[in-house]
């Protein structure tokens, strides 16, 4: 197999070197690779340096496939930090890197389900921005609920 | 590099409030909230994500967020009619666009009428999965099963599976590409063999096209599994966990590694 290098470059211009073997897990490189080859650098312009770091260590892991799926939940275990999820799931979506998206995904969940409703707002830092009318009409749809 | 925090897993909030950039995690793409809060669960979607805030509400609302559904009762206590109405505006959200339900505690806590709920109103269903504890659900089946004519995958948990069951299947879901029969039992007996080849033998006249079939603490013997290889020429992949009547030792055992790319033995075998 041919260890041929990939460079990525992340939104702040740093640049990351990978195999190209390795790299490939990600569906948007495979279809660039395929494409033209992928000989100059691959822009993520929504990508800080941080996060692509973490990419490249995830892509880079050597597991036995049968391991695979506790090493991707320890992975994100270990970056339990709600803004950090955020970022590597939006890294995983624009790198199509779907096991990766997934338990970044589920790992956020989990940790706001039990949050109130204040709770998830500050932790992710959103407004309330629901006008009085939309507050009326979510009352009248879940009347049952409460 | 730029530096990194390494605080572990922080658990309080105050501490999420120093991490925190200025980001507005609004701006992330709507893909990555909409698999967010498909996660977080039907109950906590109704308790509090849909009410943080206009752009939440509308990524709960919309119908692909719902083309996949577990009706499970929750640990926290709900009443019956609080229970079901949870569900059912799950079901009318996803728009006639579900395809796979999971429906649990059937049987129980009128699951019945959300099994027909689901029936009537998703007729692209392709994944059906029924955990049943006892035997009044057949009926309801049947009439559910009608409704599903695109169903590719059915999977059973029962105590008790019976011939009329794979025959019901075998008539309404002529796509069936997988079908997953466990039988949830802790002792097997001699005398239900003739009782659970005959149910094979159903399946080998039934599923001609079928492609994966997982027949777990089943107590068929060679009789029906010979029924099957026969009947099934197309199968990928083929589970016979704790079937202790099964053996496999002799010329079955070869014919089934030849016919069979996907083969999982009894545990003993």
């Amino acid at each position: 197999m041919s260890k041929k290098t990939l460079t990525l470059m992340s939104k702040d211009k740093q640049l990351f070197n990978i195999e190209e073997h390795l790299a490939v897990q990600s569906v948007t490189i495979r279809n660039m690779v395929k494409e033209d080859g992928a000989s100059s650098v691959i822009p993520l312009p929504r990508v800080d340096s941080e996060t692509l770091a973490l990419v490249i260590e995830y892509l880079n892991r050597q597991q036995a496939p049968e391991e695979d799926e506790d090493y991707v939940k320890k992975f994100v275990d270990e970056r339990g930090e709600i803004p950090t999820l955020l970022e590597l799931a939006q890294a995983a979506l624009d790198l199509d890197i779907k096991k990766l998206m997934d338990a970044a995904c589920m790992k956020v969940a989990d940790l706001i389900k039990d949050f109130t409703l204040e709770e998830v707002r500050e932790a992710l830092r959103i407004e309330n921005d629901r006008t009085p009318e939309e507050e009326k009409a979510i009352r009248d749809e879940f009347q049952w609920a409460f | 590099m730029p530096s990194t925090s390494k605080s572990k897993r922080q658990k309080t909030k105050k501490q999420w409030q120093v991490m925190q950039p200025t980001r507005n995690w609004l701006e992330l793409p709507s893909d990555v909230m909409a698999s967010i809060l498909s996660r977080v669960g039907l109950h906590d979607i109704i308790e509090n994500a849909e009410k943080v805030c206009t752009a939440w509400r509308q990524i709960c609302k919309d119908p692909s967020m719902w083309r996949v559904i577990c009706i499970d009762y929750p640990c926290q206590y709900l009443s019956y009619e609080r229970f079901t109405n949870m569900y059912k505006l799950a079901v009318d959200r996803s728009q006639g666009q579900l395809i796979d339900v999971t429906i649990a505690h059937f049987g129980f806590f009128g699951d019945f009428e959300l099994l027909q709920y689901v029936a009537d109103r998703s007729s692209q269903l392709r994944c059906l999965t029924i955990i049943a504890y006892d035997s009044l659900w057949y009926r309801s089946l049947t009439e559910a099963l009608k409704k599903f004519p695109l169903l590719e995958k059915f999977s059973l948990y029962s105590y008790h599976i019976s011939k009329e069951v794979v025959e019901t299947v075998g008539c309404y879901c002529p796509l069936l590409k997988a079908f997953k029969l466990i039988t949830v039992r802790s002792s097997f007996y001699r005398e239900n063999v003739a009782r659970c080849d005959k149910m094979a033998i159903t399946i080998g006249e039934n599923f001609h096209e079928l492609e994966h079939l997982e027949l777990i603490g089943n107590e068929m013997s060679n009789i029906g599994l010979q029924a099957i290889l026969d009947g099934c020429p197309h199968l990928k992949s083929l589970d016979l966990e704790m079937c202790p009547f099964i053996d496999l030792k002799g010329d079955m055992g070869k014919r089934c590694s030849q016919q069979i790319k996907g083969l999982k033995l009894p545990d003993d075998q």
